[in-house]
Protein backbone atom coordinates (compact mmCIF):
# COMPACT_ATOMS: atom_id res chain seq x y z
CA UNK A 1 0.00 0.00 0.00
CA UNK A 2 1.11 3.63 -0.60
CA UNK A 3 1.55 5.34 2.73
CA UNK A 4 0.88 9.15 2.78
CA UNK A 5 4.20 10.06 3.31
CA UNK A 6 5.62 9.29 -0.25
CA UNK A 7 2.88 11.23 -1.78
CA UNK A 8 3.68 14.44 -0.24
CA UNK A 9 2.18 16.08 -3.13
CA UNK A 10 -1.26 14.52 -3.39
CA UNK A 11 -2.90 15.91 -1.13
CA UNK A 12 -3.41 19.56 -2.76
CA UNK A 13 -5.48 21.54 -0.23
CA UNK A 14 -8.56 23.17 -1.41
CA UNK A 15 -10.18 26.41 0.45
CA UNK A 16 -13.49 25.08 2.27
CA UNK A 17 -14.84 25.02 6.02
CA UNK A 18 -18.42 24.18 6.67
CA UNK A 19 -18.31 26.39 10.01
CA UNK A 20 -17.20 29.44 8.11
CA UNK A 21 -19.61 32.60 7.28
CA UNK A 22 -18.18 32.53 3.12
CA UNK A 23 -19.65 28.80 3.65
CA UNK A 24 -23.07 30.08 4.15
CA UNK A 25 -23.03 33.03 2.04
CA UNK A 26 -21.93 31.44 -0.96
CA UNK A 27 -24.63 28.62 -0.76
CA UNK A 28 -23.67 25.23 0.64
CA UNK A 29 -25.47 23.95 -2.21
CA UNK A 30 -22.43 25.84 -4.73
CA UNK A 31 -19.85 25.46 -2.83
CA UNK A 32 -20.38 21.46 -2.66
CA UNK A 33 -21.15 21.19 -6.44
CA UNK A 34 -17.93 22.73 -7.32
CA UNK A 35 -15.72 20.40 -5.00
CA UNK A 36 -18.16 17.13 -6.09
CA UNK A 37 -16.84 17.84 -10.31
CA UNK A 38 -13.49 18.74 -9.13
CA UNK A 39 -12.31 17.18 -6.05
CA UNK A 40 -15.21 14.49 -4.79
CA UNK A 41 -12.15 13.68 -1.61
CA UNK A 42 -11.03 16.49 -0.93
CA UNK A 43 -8.40 18.07 1.72
CA UNK A 44 -8.68 20.94 3.65
CA UNK A 45 -6.59 22.56 6.10
CA UNK A 46 -9.30 24.13 8.18
CA UNK A 47 -10.17 23.02 11.44
CA UNK A 48 -7.39 21.61 12.30
CA UNK A 49 -7.41 19.22 8.69
CA UNK A 50 -9.92 17.33 7.65
CA UNK A 51 -11.24 15.61 4.19
CA UNK A 52 -14.47 16.92 3.25
CA UNK A 53 -16.82 14.14 0.68
CA UNK A 54 -18.90 15.26 -1.68
CA UNK A 55 -19.48 11.97 -3.99
CA UNK A 56 -22.22 10.13 -3.33
CA UNK A 57 -20.50 6.54 -4.04
CA UNK A 58 -17.67 7.80 -1.72
CA UNK A 59 -19.93 8.92 0.67
CA UNK A 60 -21.88 5.69 0.91
CA UNK A 61 -18.86 3.91 0.46
CA UNK A 62 -17.46 5.52 4.12
CA UNK A 63 -20.88 5.45 5.54
CA UNK A 64 -21.19 1.75 5.22
CA UNK A 65 -17.69 0.54 6.66
CA UNK A 66 -18.44 1.21 9.91
CA UNK A 67 -14.76 -0.99 10.76
CA UNK A 68 -12.36 1.54 8.28
CA UNK A 69 -14.42 4.78 9.98
CA UNK A 70 -15.21 5.11 13.21
CA UNK A 71 -17.89 7.50 14.76
CA UNK A 72 -16.35 7.08 18.09
CA UNK A 73 -15.77 9.23 20.33
CA UNK A 74 -13.20 9.87 22.89
CA UNK A 75 -12.67 12.71 26.19
CA UNK A 76 -8.89 12.68 27.60
CA UNK A 77 -7.70 13.24 30.99
CA UNK A 78 -7.32 16.86 30.06
CA UNK A 79 -10.93 17.21 28.98
CA UNK A 80 -10.79 17.48 25.28
CA UNK A 81 -12.96 15.51 23.43
CA UNK A 82 -12.08 13.98 19.47
CA UNK A 83 -13.42 11.63 17.29
CA UNK A 84 -17.63 11.96 17.13
CA UNK A 85 -19.69 13.20 14.28
CA UNK A 86 -18.66 17.07 14.24
CA UNK A 87 -15.85 18.79 12.60
CA UNK A 88 -14.08 20.29 14.69
CA UNK A 89 -14.65 17.86 17.81
CA UNK A 90 -15.54 20.66 20.17
CA UNK A 91 -18.73 21.03 18.16
CA UNK A 92 -20.02 17.59 19.80
CA UNK A 93 -20.37 19.32 23.27
CA UNK A 94 -21.80 15.94 24.95
CA UNK A 95 -21.08 12.95 23.99
CA UNK A 96 -24.01 11.06 21.97
CA UNK A 97 -24.66 7.43 22.50
CA UNK A 98 -25.53 5.34 20.42
CA UNK A 99 -24.49 8.05 17.97
CA UNK A 100 -20.99 7.85 18.41
CA UNK A 101 -20.04 4.78 19.83
CA UNK A 102 -19.39 2.04 17.36
CA UNK A 103 -19.55 -2.03 18.39
CA UNK A 104 -19.33 -3.90 20.56
CA UNK A 105 -21.16 -1.19 22.41
CA UNK A 106 -23.47 0.04 19.99
CA UNK A 107 -25.57 -2.83 19.75
CA UNK A 108 -26.42 -3.05 23.41
CA UNK A 109 -27.63 0.55 22.50
CA UNK A 110 -29.78 0.02 20.08
CA UNK A 111 -31.27 -2.98 21.20
CA UNK A 112 -32.57 -0.78 23.96
CA UNK A 113 -33.79 1.71 22.09
CA UNK A 114 -34.61 0.21 18.89
CA UNK A 115 -38.12 -1.27 20.18
CA UNK A 116 -38.97 2.32 21.13
CA UNK A 117 -38.58 3.34 17.50
CA UNK A 118 -39.75 0.61 15.51
CA UNK A 119 -42.73 0.84 12.94
CA UNK A 120 -44.76 -1.13 14.94
CA UNK A 121 -44.20 1.24 18.41
CA UNK A 122 -44.35 4.50 16.24
CA UNK A 123 -47.69 3.62 14.99
CA UNK A 124 -48.96 3.41 18.91
CA UNK A 125 -47.76 7.32 18.85
CA UNK A 126 -49.66 8.32 15.86
CA UNK A 127 -52.50 9.55 18.21
CA UNK A 128 -50.28 11.88 20.46
CA UNK A 129 -48.67 13.20 17.29
CA UNK A 130 -52.02 13.74 15.64
CA UNK A 131 -53.44 15.45 18.82
CA UNK A 132 -50.60 17.79 19.36
CA UNK A 133 -50.73 18.24 15.65
CA UNK A 134 -54.06 19.90 16.10
CA UNK A 135 -53.67 21.69 19.38
CA UNK A 136 -50.67 23.70 18.40
CA UNK A 137 -52.55 24.65 14.78
CA UNK A 138 -55.61 25.21 16.65
CA UNK A 139 -53.32 27.94 18.38
CA UNK A 140 -52.64 29.66 14.94
CA UNK A 141 -55.81 28.77 12.98
CA UNK A 142 -57.92 31.89 13.94
CA UNK A 143 -55.63 34.56 14.06
CA UNK A 144 -54.55 33.50 9.86
CA UNK A 145 -51.23 34.13 10.65
CA UNK A 146 -48.33 32.35 12.47
CA UNK A 147 -44.40 31.85 12.74
CA UNK A 148 -44.82 28.46 10.39
CA UNK A 149 -40.63 27.91 11.41
CA UNK A 150 -41.41 28.00 15.50
CA UNK A 151 -45.22 27.90 16.01
CA UNK A 152 -45.47 24.07 13.93
CA UNK A 153 -42.31 22.96 12.31
CA UNK A 154 -40.29 23.62 16.21
CA UNK A 155 -43.45 23.14 18.43
CA UNK A 156 -45.11 20.01 16.96
CA UNK A 157 -42.16 17.75 16.76
CA UNK A 158 -40.60 18.36 20.08
CA UNK A 159 -43.37 18.32 21.96
CA UNK A 160 -43.86 14.77 20.84
CA UNK A 161 -40.32 14.09 21.70
CA UNK A 162 -40.99 15.61 25.03
CA UNK A 163 -44.09 13.41 25.45
CA UNK A 164 -42.65 10.40 25.03
CA UNK A 165 -39.67 10.88 26.94
CA UNK A 166 -42.08 11.45 30.00
CA UNK A 167 -41.24 15.89 30.15
CA UNK A 168 -43.96 18.50 30.03
CA UNK A 169 -44.67 19.33 26.58
CA UNK A 170 -45.34 22.99 27.72
CA UNK A 171 -41.26 23.47 28.30
CA UNK A 172 -40.55 22.61 24.53
CA UNK A 173 -39.51 25.66 23.65
CA UNK A 174 -36.81 25.81 26.83
CA UNK A 175 -35.10 22.55 25.58
CA UNK A 176 -35.14 22.66 21.38
CA UNK A 177 -33.97 26.34 21.95
CA UNK A 178 -30.66 25.31 22.68
CA UNK A 179 -30.13 22.57 20.39
CA UNK A 180 -31.23 24.68 17.40
CA UNK A 181 -29.03 27.98 17.93
CA UNK A 182 -25.98 25.84 18.84
CA UNK A 183 -26.48 24.05 15.69
CA UNK A 184 -27.90 27.39 13.65
CA UNK A 185 -25.23 30.42 15.15
CA UNK A 186 -21.38 30.26 14.49
CA UNK A 187 -19.15 29.21 17.31
CA UNK A 188 -18.14 33.11 18.81
CA UNK A 189 -21.75 34.34 18.55
CA UNK A 190 -23.25 35.52 21.32
CA UNK A 191 -26.04 33.01 20.36
CA UNK A 192 -24.11 30.09 20.07
CA UNK A 193 -22.53 31.11 23.77
CA UNK A 194 -26.26 31.54 25.25
CA UNK A 195 -27.00 28.17 23.28
CA UNK A 196 -24.03 26.24 25.04
CA UNK A 197 -24.88 27.57 28.75
CA UNK A 198 -28.54 26.10 27.49
CA UNK A 199 -27.43 22.92 26.50
CA UNK A 200 -25.05 22.70 30.12
CA UNK A 201 -28.53 23.17 31.54
CA UNK A 202 -30.51 20.60 29.69
CA UNK A 203 -27.86 18.03 30.73
CA UNK A 204 -28.46 18.76 34.35
CA UNK A 205 -31.83 18.25 34.10
CA UNK A 206 -31.63 15.13 32.02
CA UNK A 207 -29.29 14.10 35.14
CA UNK A 208 -32.33 15.71 37.48
CA UNK A 209 -35.03 13.17 35.53
CA UNK A 210 -32.91 10.42 35.18
CA UNK A 211 -32.45 10.34 39.34
CA UNK A 212 -35.83 10.78 39.61
CA UNK A 213 -37.18 8.11 37.31
CA UNK A 214 -34.83 5.84 38.59
CA UNK A 215 -36.81 6.15 42.00
CA UNK A 216 -39.99 6.28 40.69
CA UNK A 217 -39.67 4.89 36.97
CA UNK A 218 -42.82 5.17 34.65
CA UNK A 219 -43.43 4.06 31.05
CA UNK A 220 -41.51 6.97 29.39
CA UNK A 221 -38.47 6.79 27.78
CA UNK A 222 -36.25 8.39 29.99
CA UNK A 223 -37.48 5.40 32.98
CA UNK A 224 -36.92 2.51 30.35
CA UNK A 225 -33.40 3.88 29.64
CA UNK A 226 -32.30 4.46 33.47
CA UNK A 227 -33.38 0.84 33.98
CA UNK A 228 -31.47 -0.46 31.19
CA UNK A 229 -29.04 -3.05 31.33
CA UNK A 230 -25.97 -2.33 29.27
CA UNK A 231 -23.00 -5.24 29.12
CA UNK A 232 -24.84 -7.41 31.86
CA UNK A 233 -24.58 -4.24 33.79
CA UNK A 234 -26.95 -1.40 35.15
CA UNK A 235 -26.50 1.60 33.22
CA UNK A 236 -24.44 4.17 34.18
CA UNK A 237 -25.47 7.66 35.29
CA UNK A 238 -23.25 10.09 32.03
CA UNK A 239 -24.33 7.09 29.47
CA UNK A 240 -27.83 7.08 30.63
CA UNK A 241 -27.37 10.94 30.67
CA UNK A 242 -26.20 10.40 27.06
CA UNK A 243 -28.66 8.96 25.59
CA UNK A 244 -31.14 10.99 26.42
CA UNK A 245 -29.32 13.82 25.50
CA UNK A 246 -28.81 12.59 21.47
CA UNK A 247 -32.83 11.41 21.71
CA UNK A 248 -33.30 15.43 22.16
CA UNK A 249 -30.78 16.07 19.53
CA UNK A 250 -32.01 14.10 17.28
CA UNK A 251 -35.84 14.38 18.00
CA UNK A 252 -35.55 18.65 18.09
CA UNK A 253 -34.01 19.89 15.17
CA UNK A 254 -34.12 17.71 12.67
CA UNK A 255 -37.58 16.89 11.66
CA UNK A 256 -38.26 20.96 12.31
CA UNK A 257 -35.50 21.76 9.85
CA UNK A 258 -36.90 19.28 7.18
CA UNK A 259 -41.01 20.31 8.06
CA UNK A 260 -39.85 24.05 7.83
CA UNK A 261 -37.73 23.53 4.32
CA UNK A 262 -41.18 21.58 2.82
CA UNK A 263 -43.22 24.66 4.06
CA UNK A 264 -40.74 27.35 1.79
CA UNK A 265 -41.02 25.02 -0.87
CA UNK A 266 -44.56 24.57 -1.01
CA UNK A 267 -45.47 28.71 -0.57
CA UNK A 268 -42.84 28.98 -3.18
CA UNK A 269 -44.15 25.99 -5.94
CA UNK A 270 -48.12 25.95 -6.15
CA UNK A 271 -48.15 23.35 -8.42
CA UNK A 272 -46.11 21.07 -5.75
CA UNK A 273 -48.83 22.15 -3.24
CA UNK A 274 -51.57 21.18 -5.33
CA UNK A 275 -50.11 17.53 -6.30
CA UNK A 276 -50.42 16.80 -2.72
CA UNK A 277 -53.63 18.63 -1.33
CA UNK A 278 -55.28 16.63 -4.20
CA UNK A 279 -54.27 13.52 -3.30
CA UNK A 280 -52.37 13.51 0.52
CA UNK A 281 -51.53 9.83 -0.25
CA UNK A 282 -48.56 11.02 -2.20
CA UNK A 283 -46.93 12.58 0.99
CA UNK A 284 -45.07 9.85 2.20
CA UNK A 285 -42.77 9.46 -1.98
CA UNK A 286 -43.02 13.33 -1.50
CA UNK A 287 -41.62 13.55 1.87
CA UNK A 288 -38.11 11.50 0.67
CA UNK A 289 -37.47 13.86 -1.87
CA UNK A 290 -37.64 16.77 0.27
CA UNK A 291 -35.48 14.49 2.77
CA UNK A 292 -32.96 14.72 -0.39
CA UNK A 293 -33.35 18.39 -1.89
CA UNK A 294 -33.35 19.88 1.89
CA UNK A 295 -31.09 17.22 3.80
CA UNK A 296 -31.74 18.44 7.08
CA UNK A 297 -28.68 17.44 8.17
CA UNK A 298 -25.83 18.40 5.92
CA UNK A 299 -22.93 16.75 7.02
CA UNK A 300 -21.47 14.97 9.23
CA UNK A 301 -17.81 13.47 10.44
CA UNK A 302 -16.05 10.03 11.10
CA UNK A 303 -12.41 9.36 11.80
CA UNK A 304 -9.93 7.16 10.08
CA UNK A 305 -9.05 4.08 12.25
CA UNK A 306 -7.68 2.18 9.69
CA UNK A 307 -5.20 3.08 6.42
CA UNK A 308 -7.76 3.66 3.64
CA UNK A 309 -7.83 4.92 0.01
CA UNK A 310 -11.30 6.71 -0.94
CA UNK A 311 -12.05 8.38 -4.53
CA UNK A 312 -8.02 7.66 -4.76
CA UNK A 313 -6.99 9.31 -1.93
CA UNK A 314 -4.44 7.85 0.89
CA UNK A 315 -6.22 8.35 4.00
CA UNK A 316 -4.22 7.66 7.31
CA UNK A 317 -5.72 6.76 10.88
CA UNK A 318 -6.96 9.30 12.85
CA UNK A 319 -7.48 11.57 10.45
CA UNK A 320 -11.29 13.48 10.39
CA UNK A 321 -13.39 12.57 7.36
CA UNK A 322 -16.66 14.96 6.69
CA UNK A 323 -19.38 13.53 4.83
CA UNK A 324 -21.40 15.80 2.89
CA UNK A 325 -24.55 14.38 2.59
CA UNK A 326 -26.21 17.74 1.08
CA UNK A 327 -23.88 16.85 -1.96
CA UNK A 328 -24.25 13.24 -1.71
CA UNK A 329 -28.19 14.17 -2.52
CA UNK A 330 -27.32 16.11 -5.20
CA UNK A 331 -25.10 13.64 -7.49
CA UNK A 332 -26.03 13.61 -10.79
CA UNK A 333 -24.20 10.34 -11.12
CA UNK A 334 -26.85 8.67 -8.89
CA UNK A 335 -29.90 11.08 -9.51
CA UNK A 336 -30.97 12.50 -12.89
CA UNK A 337 -32.86 15.77 -12.23
CA UNK A 338 -30.84 15.98 -9.36
CA UNK A 339 -31.57 19.84 -8.69
CA UNK A 340 -35.08 19.40 -9.28
CA UNK A 341 -38.19 18.80 -6.57
CA UNK A 342 -39.44 15.50 -8.29
CA UNK A 343 -42.38 15.17 -6.23
CA UNK A 344 -42.97 11.37 -6.75
CA UNK A 345 -39.61 10.48 -7.49
CA UNK A 346 -39.07 6.62 -7.00
CA UNK A 347 -36.37 5.01 -6.38
CA UNK A 348 -35.11 8.01 -3.97
CA UNK A 349 -32.06 6.34 -2.30
CA UNK A 350 -30.74 9.13 -0.91
CA UNK A 351 -28.37 9.54 2.53
CA UNK A 352 -30.21 12.20 4.84
CA UNK A 353 -31.36 9.34 6.92
CA UNK A 354 -27.51 8.20 6.91
CA UNK A 355 -26.46 4.62 5.93
CA UNK A 356 -25.40 1.40 7.47
CA UNK A 357 -25.20 1.20 10.86
CA UNK A 358 -26.01 4.18 12.50
CA UNK A 359 -29.02 5.41 10.26
CA UNK A 360 -31.33 7.57 11.74
CA UNK A 361 -32.78 5.15 14.86
CA UNK A 362 -35.90 7.88 14.66
CA UNK A 363 -36.75 7.74 10.92
CA UNK A 364 -39.95 6.04 11.34
CA UNK A 365 -41.08 8.43 13.71
CA UNK A 366 -39.71 11.42 12.04
CA UNK A 367 -41.52 10.31 8.88
CA UNK A 368 -44.97 9.67 11.11
CA UNK A 369 -44.64 13.37 12.40
CA UNK A 370 -43.95 14.94 8.98
CA UNK A 371 -47.04 13.04 7.42
CA UNK A 372 -50.01 13.93 10.36
CA UNK A 373 -48.14 17.40 10.26
CA UNK A 374 -48.25 18.30 6.12
CA UNK A 375 -51.54 16.69 5.91
CA UNK A 376 -53.29 18.48 9.00
CA UNK A 377 -51.33 22.21 7.66
CA UNK A 378 -52.22 21.08 3.93
CA UNK A 379 -55.82 20.41 5.03
CA UNK A 380 -56.70 23.60 7.73
CA UNK A 381 -54.26 26.03 6.35
CA UNK A 382 -53.56 24.90 2.70
CA UNK A 383 -53.19 28.59 1.17
CA UNK A 384 -50.56 29.18 3.82
CA UNK A 385 -48.39 32.04 2.25
CA UNK A 386 -44.92 32.71 3.54
CA UNK A 387 -43.32 36.39 3.97
CA UNK A 388 -39.96 35.86 2.11
CA UNK A 389 -39.08 39.61 3.54
CA UNK A 390 -39.20 38.60 6.86
CA UNK A 391 -38.02 34.82 6.36
CA UNK A 392 -34.68 33.92 7.94
CA UNK A 393 -32.40 30.65 7.92
CA UNK A 394 -30.05 29.81 9.97
CA UNK A 395 -26.88 32.11 10.12
CA UNK A 396 -24.64 29.12 9.85
CA UNK A 397 -26.00 26.34 7.35
CA UNK A 398 -22.53 24.24 7.64
CA UNK A 399 -24.58 21.42 9.84
CA UNK A 400 -28.03 21.55 9.70
CA UNK A 401 -30.09 23.26 6.93
CA UNK A 402 -32.71 25.08 9.14
CA UNK A 403 -34.89 28.55 9.49
CA UNK A 404 -35.14 31.00 12.68
CA UNK A 405 -38.48 32.33 11.40
CA UNK A 406 -40.75 31.64 8.86
CA UNK A 407 -44.12 34.09 9.17
CA UNK A 408 -47.00 33.14 7.01
CA UNK A 409 -50.59 33.98 6.64
CA UNK A 410 -53.59 31.72 5.79
CA UNK A 411 -57.22 32.20 5.60
CA UNK A 412 -58.31 31.49 9.49
CA UNK A 413 -60.32 28.62 9.87
CA UNK A 414 -62.18 27.18 13.64
CA UNK A 415 -60.46 25.31 16.08
CA UNK A 416 -61.17 22.12 16.44
CA UNK A 417 -59.81 20.95 19.81
CA UNK A 418 -61.66 21.27 22.65
CA UNK A 419 -58.65 21.12 24.90
CA UNK A 420 -56.98 24.41 26.78
CA UNK A 421 -53.93 26.16 26.14
CA UNK A 422 -50.74 23.28 26.60
CA UNK B 1 -39.26 -18.03 -16.24
CA UNK B 2 -40.21 -16.42 -13.14
CA UNK B 3 -38.37 -13.64 -10.92
CA UNK B 4 -37.33 -14.17 -6.97
CA UNK B 5 -37.04 -11.35 -4.81
CA UNK B 6 -34.93 -11.13 -1.82
CA UNK B 7 -33.56 -9.10 0.95
CA UNK B 8 -30.38 -9.64 2.35
CA UNK B 9 -31.01 -9.08 6.44
CA UNK B 10 -27.50 -8.55 6.94
CA UNK B 11 -27.08 -5.30 4.60
CA UNK B 12 -30.94 -4.01 5.52
CA UNK B 13 -31.13 -0.75 7.58
CA UNK B 14 -35.13 -0.56 7.17
CA UNK B 15 -35.04 2.26 4.83
CA UNK B 16 -38.56 1.25 3.25
CA UNK B 17 -37.77 2.45 0.40
CA UNK B 18 -38.83 -0.56 -1.17
CA UNK B 19 -41.88 -0.59 0.66
CA UNK B 20 -42.85 3.13 -0.68
CA UNK B 21 -41.84 1.30 -4.19
CA UNK B 22 -43.85 -1.35 -4.52
CA UNK B 23 -45.87 -2.39 -1.05
CA UNK B 24 -47.42 -5.46 -2.43
CA UNK B 25 -43.63 -6.73 -2.91
CA UNK B 26 -42.42 -5.53 0.29
CA UNK B 27 -42.72 -4.89 3.78
CA UNK B 28 -42.12 -3.39 6.86
CA UNK B 29 -41.34 -6.76 9.18
CA UNK B 30 -41.96 -7.10 12.44
CA UNK B 31 -38.90 -6.39 13.84
CA UNK B 32 -37.39 -3.44 15.79
CA UNK B 33 -35.43 -1.94 13.01
CA UNK B 34 -38.49 -1.95 10.74
CA UNK B 35 -36.09 -4.56 8.43
CA UNK B 36 -38.02 -5.15 4.99
CA UNK B 37 -39.82 -8.03 4.48
CA UNK B 38 -40.70 -10.22 1.08
CA UNK B 39 -44.14 -10.76 0.81
CA UNK B 40 -44.20 -12.68 -2.70
CA UNK B 41 -40.75 -13.97 -3.30
CA UNK B 42 -41.91 -15.04 -6.72
CA UNK B 43 -43.28 -12.37 -9.20
CA UNK B 44 -43.67 -12.49 -12.76
CA UNK B 45 -41.01 -11.86 -15.55
CA UNK B 46 -43.41 -8.48 -16.52
CA UNK B 47 -42.22 -6.86 -13.09
CA UNK B 48 -38.66 -7.16 -14.09
CA UNK B 49 -38.54 -3.57 -14.42
CA UNK B 50 -40.43 -2.36 -12.05
CA UNK B 51 -38.68 -4.78 -9.29
CA UNK B 52 -35.11 -3.74 -10.84
CA UNK B 53 -36.12 0.03 -10.09
CA UNK B 54 -36.84 -0.26 -6.83
CA UNK B 55 -33.88 -2.72 -6.11
CA UNK B 56 -31.62 -0.30 -7.69
CA UNK B 57 -32.67 2.24 -5.00
CA UNK B 58 -32.43 0.25 -2.38
CA UNK B 59 -29.93 2.77 -0.47
CA UNK B 60 -28.00 -0.37 1.30
CA UNK B 61 -28.45 -2.31 -2.09
CA UNK B 62 -29.79 -5.26 0.08
CA UNK B 63 -32.30 -6.26 -2.83
CA UNK B 64 -31.85 -9.56 -5.04
CA UNK B 65 -33.71 -10.46 -8.12
CA UNK B 66 -32.88 -13.72 -9.46
CA UNK B 67 -34.48 -15.38 -12.79
CA UNK B 68 -35.43 -18.96 -11.57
Amino acid sequence: MVMPQELPTARCPVAFDHNSPEHTARGPLEVYRELRNSTPVAWSESNGGYWVVTSYAEVSEVLRDAVTYTSGAATDDAGNYSGGIFVPAERGLVPMIPTEVDNPQWEDFRRLLAPRFSPTAVWDYRPMIAELTTHYVDQVIEAGECDLAVDIAAAIPASSVLQLLGIDVAEWATYSEPFHNALGYPPGSPEYAEAVTGLQGIVERIRELIARRRRDPGADLISHVASAEIGGAPIDDEAAMSVVYTLFSGGVDTTTTLLANAFAYLSRHPEAREFLVSDLSRLPVATEEFMRMFTPVQALARTVRKPAVLGGQVLSPGERVLLSYASANRDEATFPRADECVMDRMPNKHVSWGLGLHRCLGSHLARTQVELILSEVLTRMPDFSIDEQRSRQYPNLGIVNGWVTMPATFTPGRRLSTRGAA
Amino acid sequence: MTLRVSIDPGLCRGHQMCVLGSPDVFASGDNDDGLGEVLGAVQPQSRFEELRRVASGCPESAISIAFV
